[in-house]
């Protein structure tokens, strides 16, 4: 491994470096920005909104939350294994990452099939328009996170090349993917 | 064991949201909730509470001014 002397306290190098950090900002402002015009046009008609609000299923966006929050916890402590070059556990951790992260998917991807199934689209009303593009969106920022994480365990896997530095712009990409889904989720699942 | 007691109180602050399913009037309570978990992961699973002040401050403001509009809109 390649050790690199960070001084994470120096304003110009957060915890995966300022040029991540500037996308994750950019991200959360613009994910935050759009759940605020959701709740903005919601007052135009609260009954249409909290109608569509039960058709969603909240006990799968809850055991959803679970899951990134569980992936969150496997990439910490992949991360602190990482630190102390016990690069086994590293892999241990990376794949349950991975694992967790494909899980999300295939549940995000049942619930989109059903709502698909069930003739509810973009175009069914202003809040599943909301829907629609900030789930969807979010959705394609975890299948990146997922190819991060592949590119981490293809780095670990290969004699190491990864420098500390890459380890942590990766798992702070990752955990970007928790941050936007706890603004998104209360918002599009239980506030209606 | 740290990592696992803050993961922990994540995942109890995630069910804990949900008794406040179907009661829109207590919106700040949800979005309190969630916001101090977005604070948790912030800190505790990036890293910023050993980054400079001004990441913890701006990671702060950022969530606050968000949440804040969305529950006095």
């Amino acid at each position: 491994m390649n050790k690199n002397i960070v001084d994470y306290k120096s304003v110009y190098y957060p915890p995966g470096g300022i040029l991540l950090w500037i996308i994750i900002t950019l991200e959360l402002l613009t994910f935050g920005m759009a759940l605020i015009a959701l709740v903005y046009f919601s007052k135009e008609d609260p009954q249409l909104f909290h109608s569509s609000r039960l058709l969603l299923n909240t006990i799968l966006g809850i055991i959803n939350t679970i899951v990134l929050l569980t992936s969150g916890f496997f990439m910490v402590v992949a991360a602190n294994y990482f630190k102390n070059n016990d690069y086994a556990k590293v892999k241990l951790y990376l794949n349950l990452v991975l694992l967790s992260g494909m899980l999300f998917c295939v549940l995000k991807g049942f619930e989109f099939y059903h709502k698909f199934s069930a003739g509810i689209t973009l175009d069914t009303n202003v809040f599943f328009t909301f829907y629609w593009l900030l789930t969807g969106f979010h959705y394609i920022h975890v299948l990146v996170g997922l190819v991060i994480i592949g590119f981490l365990l293809r780095g670990v896997n290969k004699n190491n090349t990864l420098t500390h530095d890459d380890f942590e712009g990766g798992a702070a990409f990752w955990h970007m993917c928790d941050l936007i889904w706890l603004i998104v989720f209360p918002v599009i699942y239980l506030i209606f | 064991m740290k990592t696992t007691v803050i993961w922990l109180v994540l995942i109890s602050l995630t069910v804990l949201s949900l008794l406040f399913n179907n009661i829109s009037s207590i919106r700040f309570v949800v979005m309190g909730l969630f916001s101090i978990k977005f604070i948790i992961v912030a800190f505790y699973f990036m890293g910023i509470r050993e980054a400079h002040m001004f990441w913890k401050v701006f990671t702060i403001i950022l969530i606050s001014i968000i949440s804040s509009i969305i529950v006095f809109i």
